[in-house]
Formats: C-alpha cells, sequence, structure tokens
C-alpha cells in the first residue's frame, strides 16, 4: 500500500513537472540521436589540396580516389603554395608531386609523392596519414609485388564489417543514459524531499526505512526499464544497431544494472542535503564513472590503477555486456561473469546505501 | 489517551546545546503550549518526542491509557506537523489525502469517511482539487493538519502551524484544535514563538534559551509575574536575568 502511494505520487509529479517529463520521457531519445551520430573518432572531411602538373595522371588518380573515398573534401581556394595552404587553414593536408610530376618519377621507380599535414589535430593527421597511404596502395598495379608489402594480410572484420563507429558507441550512451536517468534522478528526488521538508513529514509516520527506500526507487526503476526499451528500439530504427543475442539477456543485465544504479542513487542521497548537492555529486560520480566504462575509451588502454578501479564501476559492466549481448549474440559465461561482478557491486551498495539511510533527521 | 513525561532531556548539535537539562509533563487530553522566542528549543524538543532526533540525554516516557508504552508502539498513534512546508506543491488536496492514506496504511473505508470529516472540519471541501501550491498560507496549514490528523491519532504534535497565517485563519486553526480537543479528546502538543497563542492553551511550558522556564495554567502564570500577556513576561524574565 505504501509503495502503491509512493510509486503513484513519483509518476504524478514527474508526468505533471514539463521539464521532468520531458527529461525522463522526450530527452533520452533526443539524447541518443544527438549523440549517435555526433559523438564518433571516424574523422571525415579532411581538406585536401593537390600541388602537381594537370597531366600528371598518377597524382590527379590518388586525388579523385581521396575525395571519391568521403574522407577527404577539396579545398575552397587553392593557395600560391602548400605550406599557405596548411598555415591558412585552408587545408588539413596537401599533396605535394616531386619535380617533373609523379607519372614520370613512377617511370624511373621513384616514385614519392609528399604529403604534408597539419599535426595540431593529432587525430586528424593520423586518419589522413593512414587513409591516403591506404588509397595509394590500392592504385598500386595488381601483380606487381613491391618490396614494402611481401605479406599480403586479408583482413575480415567481425561483429562490425562496416566499422561504424555508432555501433561501437551506441552502447555506451545507453548505459550512460540509464545511468543519468536512474542513479541521477533516485538521489536528486530523495535530495529533494529533505530539501523541501516533506522528507519529516514522510518520517513522522510509523514507515519502515525499506518501505521509503523502495518507495523512492520503485518509480525510477519503471523509468529506467523503460528508457532501455526506448533507447534499444530507437538505436536499432536510427542506426540499425544489431540484436545478436537474446532479448531475454539483454533484459536481465539492464534489469541488474538498473538495481545496481538505484542503490548507487540511495547511497549517494545519505550524503547530500539538497537538490544542488545531489547534482554536484552525481555529476562527478558521473563524470568518473563514464571515463573509466569503456564507454568512448577502451579500458585496456589505462594504467594498471585505473583498470582496476573499473573492475568495480558497474557502467563498465554493462557497457561490456551490453556490447557482447547487442553485437557478439552473448557469450553464455561471459554473462555470468560480468553480471555476477554487476550484481555483486549492486548488493555491496545496498549494503552501504540501507546502512546509511536514517529514518531520523 | 497519550501523556509524556521528559526527565532531564538534553540535545547537542556540535557546539549549540540546544537542550538543557529539560523536564517536562505533556497531561493526556489536553492542549500544551510550548511558548519561546525562536531557538528556544522547541522544534527540537518535539522532533526527540516524536523520535526523529534520538534522545541521547535523558528519558522520554510514554503512557497510554495509564500504561507504559514505548516510542516504537506508541508512534502509530501520534501525529506531527512540521515547522517547514512539509507538503508537495503540485499535488491537489485530494492527491495529498491518497498518498498520506497510503502511507499510513488506512482502508479505503475508513479513509472515505475520515476524510469526509476532516474536509468538513478544516472547510476544504471546495478546494479538494486545488494545487497545495496555489492554496492560500491558512489554508496550506489546514492541509497539513488534515494529512496529519487522518491516521485518527492520539496525540498530535505541531511546530508552529499557524506561523505567517493571518489572524482570520489562525483564529479559525484554534477552533478546530479545540474541536479535535473536546470531542475527540487528542493530546495536543504546539509549539509557537506567537505569545498571545499561549492564553489559548490549556497547560503552556515557557522555553528560552534551551531551558524550561516555567510551566503552569496560563491565567496562574501571568498571575504569578503579575502580567498582564506573556510578551511582558517574556521580558520580564529577560530583564532578571
Amino acid at each position: 500500500m505504501i509503495l502503491k502511494g509512493f510509486i503513484r505520487k513519483e509518476i504524478i509529479q514527474t508526468l505533471r513537472d514539463p521539464h521532468l517529463g520531458m527529461a525522463v520521457i522526450i530527452m533520452p531519445v533526443l539524447q541518443l540521436l544527438l549523440f549517435g551520430y555526433a559523438l564518433t573518432n571516424e574523422v571525415k572531411n579532411i581538406r585536401l589540396d593537390v600541388y602537381a602538373e594537370p597531366r600528371d595522371v598518377l597524382v590527379q588518380n590518388i586525388y579523385d580516389h581521396a575525395l571519391a573515398s568521403r574522407w577527404f573534401a577539396p579545398v575552397k581556394k587553392h593557395k600560391a603554395n602548400p605550406i599557405d595552404a596548411i598555415q591558412s587553414g585552408e587545408a588539413d593536408a596537401v599533396l605535394v608531386a616531386p619535380p617533373g610530376g609523379l607519372t614520370r618519377a613512377a617511370g624511373r621507380n621513384e616514385e614519392k609523392i609528399q604529403l604534408l599535414v597539419n599535426a595540431s589535430d593529432v587525430l586528424r593527421a593520423q586518419a589522413a596519414d593512414i587513409y591516403l597511404k591506404s588509397i595509394a596502395q590500392s592504385l598500386e598495379p595488381k601483380g606487381e609485388k613491391t618490396p614494402h608489402a611481401p605479406l599480403s594480410v586479408s583482413v575480415r572484420m567481425l561483429y562490425n564489417p562496416s566499422m561504424t563507429s555508432s555501433t561501437f558507441t551506441l552502447p555506451g550512451i545507453m548505459s550512460m543514459l540509464l545511468t543519468f536517468l536512474v542513479m541521477v534522478l533516485t538521489c536528486t528526488s530523495i535530495a529533494k524531499e529533505k530539501e523541501r521538508g516533506t522528507f519529516e513529514m514522510i518520517i513522522s509516520a510509523p514507515i519502515r526505512r525499506t518501505d521509503i527506500i523502495l518507495g523512492k526507487t520503485i518509480p525510477f526503476a519503471l523509468v529506467g526499464v523503460w528508457n532501455v526499451f526506448i533507447a534499444l528500439m530507437a538505436s536499432r530504427f536510427f542506426f540499425s544497431l544489431p540484436l545478436r543475442g537474446s532479448l531475454v539477456a539483454f533484459g536481465f543485465v539492464s534489469l541488474c544494472y538498473v538495481y545496481t544504479a538505484l542503490m548507487a542513487g540511495v547511497l549517494m542521497s545519505t550524503f547530500v542535503k539538497n537538490q544542488q548537492q545531489s547534482m554536484m555529486c552525481n555529476f562527478m560520480i558521473l563524470f568518473i564513472a563514464m571515463m573509466l566504462s569503456g564507454c568512448f575509451f577502451s579500458v585496456d588502454n589505462m594504467p594498471l590503477p585505473l583498470r582496476l578501479i573499473s573492475y568495480v564501476n558497474p557502467l563498465a559492466h554493462y557497457t561490456f555486456l551490453v556490447r557482447n549481448i547487442l553485437l557478439k549474440g552473448g557469450d553464455f559465461m561471459y554473462l555470468i561473469q560480468y553480471s555476477s561482478a554487476l550484481l555483486g557491486v549492486g548488493i555491496v551498495l545496498a549494503f552501504f546505501a540501507f546502512r546509511r539511510f536514517r529514518i531520523s533527521l | 489517551m497519550i501523556s509524556v513525561e521528559v526527565q532531564h532531556l538534553s540535545r547537542r548539535f556540535k557546539e549549540i546545546k540546544a537542550l538543557k537539562d529539560v523536564s517536562l509533563c505533556f497531561e493526556a487530553g489536553m492542549i500544551h503550549g510550548l511558548i519561546g522566542p525562536e531557538g528556544a528549543g522547541k522544534t527540537t524538543l518535539l522532533r526527540t518526542l516524536l523520535g526523529l532526533l534520538d534522545c541521547k540525554e535523558g528519558h522520554i516516557l510514554y503512557q497510554k491509557d495509564d500504561a507504559p508504552i514505548t516510542l516504537k508502539k506508541v508512534r502509530a498513534h501520534i501525529a506531527y506537523m512540521p515547522e517547514k512546508q512539509s507538503l508537495y506543491g503540485d499535488l491537489s488536496v485530494r492527491e495529498h489525502l491518497h498518498f498520506f492514506k497510503d502511507l499510513y496504511g488506512i482502508p479505503p473505508q475508513e479513509f472515505q469517511q475520515r476524510a469526509d470529516v476532516l474536509l468538513h472540519l478544516t472547510r476544504l471541501e471546495k478546494f479538494k482539487d486545488r494545487a497545495a501550491r496555489q492554496l492560500s498560507g491558512g489554508m496550506y496549514k489546514k492541509l497539513g493538519l488534515m494529512c496529519a490528523l487522518l491516521r485518527a491519532p492520539q496525540m498530535v504534535l505541531l511546530d508552529e502551524p499557524t506561523n505567517g497565517v493571518d489572524p482570520i485563519s489562525r483564529r479559525e486553526f484554534w477552533a478546530m484544535l479545540h474541536e479535535l480537543r473536546f470531542e475527540k479528546n487528542i493530546t495536543i502538543i504546539m509549539a509557537t514563538a506567537y505569545m498571545d497563542e499561549a492564553e489559548r492553551c490549556e497547560k503552556v511550558h515557557l522555553l528560552e534559551g534551551g531551558n524550561v522556564i516555567d510551566s503552569g495554567v496560563p491565567q496562574d502564570l501571568m498571575r504569578r509575574y503579575a502580567v498582564d500577556n506573556f510578551d511582558e513576561l517574556f521580558i520580564k524574565k529577560a530583564e532578571q536575568a
């Protein structure tokens, strides 16, 4: 009966507050779309210019293929010399043919073309280097063995053959949004009750700590489950994100994560007295959790102490699980191992949350 | 009927001693007034009586129908109305009643009956669908009292319920309290900083700086201190101190 009262109250308040309602129902989808398109590791539209004789067919061919790849875009204004083009910001990379032209140099087996790259943006510079080398290699005449490539490696990309960036980032964005909604809303909702004095009225009733915790968490658990469903639908519809594993497994790990995030929210609420403190506290925790989760940066590249922290980061476990289920079909042992870790963290958080949550002032 | 006896109660918040060796008796079926200026320790005393603040020094003894009872058991019979705005501004009067019904676990038939009586008593029937934030100061306080009374308590603790309320609403509020006291025999303990309200109580306990400076029937106290009202009494006490 107590739970029914809390759930009804929270739903009424959420729906009645236009900002909160929007934050819960519409914003997750909008953010998913926004981040899904914006947060990408692919470097595109590298402005490329070329300095070569018009009759230099080989250079022209490389340039045309580069533009056709869509990784490169032509410059708007051709400058007098290559350095000026980079210096003025007109071009990110410039192809410079050898004196007399590349075609003629190739005839003498001296095919060397210079690529000037603006390395002030390291990521774009590295991408320009790799892309152009791969284009130039693909244009080498077939059947001829070059001294630089004695082995031919056939590469097959599994699970994300087109190397689409959103396929990698979307599970991370889904996890992040779920954390934000469940953990932050739970913590802020309890902090709001304390700040406005309604908590005093609630705890004056002869109710148990468990009743209040469940009453304050179940409504946000429902919000979390709703958003997992919406995020999955939106990811499939807008980004064609595959669901190769079982929907039941996905639902199970999502429930485990919602539970853990709720407990984190309750625990955090025991440290704060008002909404402002709640937002600050959540922002700091969420930011660290996100950075150490593998959502956007690989955890394996991090130093050992940070990797150790990521082992107790529920967001990291959930992100790994979501990627594994959605992209790789979900390995049973992997599922058991990471779900146990996720639930383990959840149980520890619940222990401290219940211990610290007081029904007194 | 519930009565409470406080024995040598002290309460400290870090460096500040909010209650200093307080000993008081709240007899059953009376309107008790905790009278004193801001910072006298009224809110701390009420919160400690209800167990919202733990009682580290001293004892609080509860009796129900002349038999000792523990705080855990007696809490089900005590209603509390905090000083702060303790209601949800975006919920209507009706939604508040339903929320507190669920919180207190009141069966539906009983709830309907009690809600009708309380709505009539507080004259909020016409405003059932109005959001709490749209109620006037007096109506807001009445809604707070109504939520507290919904579980048919035997003792009510009110923390400055008439604070910031206009004189007419205050008079109505007091009329309501007297009705509750005489019709339902409820013990009421009310903290207030309005000295004129002291005279409306059956027994007053004067607090200042965490100390109880006196207790008794209002008229007896005024006679004893040879004053016409409690404002004068506190001024006289301050001069003596």
